[in-house]
């Protein structure tokens, strides 16, 4: 069983990733801020459901993940960032000089792949995870993690070669 | 294939996580901010249509009452807050939307009638509203995760701590004031009516009170038109306490 000191302690240890997991996947910050205050104002308010959860740092990047995908499926944001096709990119575009460029190539190649991969690679690249970390968030194998991790980058490799951009 | 092309490979696959590498990082600036009566915020963000019937039944927060009205309101909401089960049975215009709660107020939307469970079993609550639509739309909170059902087939389910949030707004502790403009007051016979305009004054809700066995009765939420034409957004039909209502209706079976 877990405290209220403890709870609060693993989300201040993962706010810094849980915030860069939020900016990659929302772009607005003010949306990014809801999410993470959100996350604070649930655990406050349901302190007894939290101190029952084995995995806290598996909930708490579900419950951020969860909010992310309910705004973005609210949000107009969602059309351009499902293109998953590389049709009209350039070598050039590929290089961001910001953050906003940046989000949008990061989202337009992760958006190819099946979520379990994306996911993986976020938490991978985004949020500065250890494999193992990853595995014990998503309640997988270590192997599956790193296989996820691979495989995804590996199809968007394959796609970016047949548009030449690599 | 050759240790060249293997090389080339590699630096490929390096390339794409390079790509994928965020140079660009926000600083994290977010200081968590503790919520003060910020409850009616958080229902909005679970669940709109069962958050605007609570507040609903509980505009009577105002310390102009007169001392019976006070005493009336507040044992009314106090017996609901305290009771281990509520039903209510109401009626919305509303339009469905792809949010949890299945249907959202809308003036130009249709009536669509509902039923909202919340059960207190041993300090665990469960909340439940019926759609009474074609589909059969249920959505269930309890505690740990929203279900959404259709037909009593579960097509929905995901994470969601929403729990207690709408029994807390009938503590009228919670209820924050900044929400309550004037009420107007009215005793008539065996009844109090309380009417209090709310959201620029283009929302008027309506409370009914008997004064006999201090109960909360009736409950609705008027739009006001600008041709002085209305729309009632939400009414209760029924509300009951303590009745019998089984647990297994907030399981996913």
């Amino acid at each position: 069983m877990t405290n209220k000191i403890n709870i609060l302690q693993t989300l201040e240890a993962e706010k810094d990733k849980l915030f860069q997991y939020a900016n990659y996947r929302l772009n607005n910050i003010k949306d990014v801020e809801d999410v993470l205050q959100n996350l604070y104002v649930k655990i406050l308010t349901n302190k007894h459901i939290f101190t029952n959860i084995s995995n806290l740092r598996a909930y708490f990047y579900r419950m951020v993940s969860n909010d992310c995908n309910d705004i973005l499926r609210e949000s107009i944001k969602m059309n351009t960032m499902s293109i998953d096709s590389l049709t009209n990119t350039d070598i050039e575009s590929l290089q961001p000089e910001n953050f906003d460029e940046e989000f949008i190539i990061i989202n337009r190649l992760l958006n190819m792949l099946p979520i379990e991969q994306s996911e993986t690679i976020r938490y991978r690249l985004h949020c500065d995870l250890a494999f193992q970390e990853i595995a014990d968030i998503m309640e997988v194998p270590l192997s599956t993690a790193k296989a996820r991790y691979r495989y995804g980058i590996e199809k968007i490799k394959t796609n970016l070669k047949k548009e030449n951009l690599l | 294939m050759s240790t060249e092309k293997l090389n080339n490979e590699d630096q490929d696959f390096n390339k794409v996580e390079e790509m994928l590498t965020p140079r660009f990082r926000r600083e994290m600036k977010i200081t968590f901010k503790t919520p003060k009566n910020n409850l009616k915020k958080i229902l909005w963000t679970f669940s709109g249509v069962a958050a605007m019937l609570v507040i609903v039944l509980t505009i009577t927060f105002k310390s102009n009452f007169t001392v019976s009205a006070s005493d009336v309101i507040n044992t009314a909401l106090d017996n609901i807050y305290r009771a281990k089960n509520i039903q209510i049975e109401f009626e919305i215009l509303g339009s469905k939307t792809n949010q949890d709660e299945i249907y959202k107020p809308n003036n130009n939307g249709e009536r669509i009638r509902g039923t909202l469970y919340i059960i207190n079993d041993n300090n665990k609550i469960f909340n439940r509203i019926d759609w009474h639509d074609n589909e059969n739309n249920s959505i269930i909170y309890n505690g740990t995760d929203y279900i959404h059902l259709k037909n009593g087939v579960v097509v929905g389910k995901h994470p969601s701590l929403f729990s207690k949030e709408l029994l807390l707004l009938f503590n009228l502790d919670n209820i924050d004031n900044n929400i309550l403009n004037e009420a107007d007051i009215e005793t008539r016979d065996n009844l109090i009516k309380v009417n209090l305009k709310g959201n620029k004054n283009q929302i008027i809700y309506n409370g009914e009170f008997l004064i006999t066995n201090k109960q909360l009765v009736k409950a609705s939420a008027v739009l006001m038109g600008t041709d002085n034409q209305v729309d009632t957004l939400l009414k209760t039909l029924s509300i009951e306490t303590n009745i019998d209502i089984p647990l297994n209706l907030f399981v996913d079976l």
